[in-house]
């Protein structure tokens, strides 16, 4: 049970942030056009 | 983040970009930025992340200068020794070989490389100059604090078993 919560959150933190970085870029370039 | 290391990053896209150009031409190109980069900061008269930024900004992206002195055959130094009087041209894209490796280390890397992966995209992360420094630590808490949960759920289910 821990051990899966484990492998699910790992990733998950890098992904979740990714995704809000991706968002900034994404309205910026879109901002510029 | 330190003010040399976003001029150092700058001058390392422009060298990334450059490359369609002659070797000659490309070394020429990078000590007319540097050299500029530099006079600008010292009529600025500081050296803080703000004005490096500024200064770097009104210079546009590195990607752009190579572009115009590619094409036209116009001089970049020429304009960017001018900054105040010159607007750089609008970027098609914010997306660099830089933002699109800590993406791919923060998602893909997480996978490949648990903890490992999401921390080296974090510090692709606050190399790039496309985030500002509130954004960077925003993605920073994020990481941390999911990297936390965890070892939190360790210590709350150890907890659990010794009582």
């Amino acid at each position: 049970m821990t051990a899966g919560l484990l492998i699910l959150i790992i990733p998950l933190a890098g992904i979740v942030a990714a995704i809000y970085l991706a968002i900034v870029l994404t309205r910026r370039s879109r901002d510029r056009q | 983040m330190d003010a040399d290391v976003l001029v150092r990053d700058y001058l390392g896209r422009l060298e990334a970009a450059s490359w369609p150009l002659p070797a000659d031409r490309r070394r020429e190109l990078a000590s007319e930025v540097s050299e500029h980069i530099e006079a600008a900061l010292s009529e600025a008269g500081r050296r803080d992340e703000v004005t490096v930024r500024n200064v770097l900004e009104r210079l546009g992206r590195p990607e752009e200068i190579v572009a115009a002195e590619d094409g036209a055959g116009k001089e970049p130094a020429a304009a960017a020794a001018a900054p105040e009087q010159s607007k750089p041209i609008p970027a098609a894209s914010p997306w660099g070989a830089i933002e699109i490796g800590a993406l791919l280390l923060l998602t893909v890397g997480a996978v490949l490389l648990p903890v490992v992966g999401p921390l080296i995209g974090l510090v692709f992360v606050w190399i790039s100059t496309q985030w500002t420094s509130r954004q960077k630590a925003i993605a920073t808490i994020i990481v941390v604090a999911l990297l936390m949960l965890p070892v939190l759920l360790v210590f709350a289910a150890s907890a659990g078993t010794t009582i």
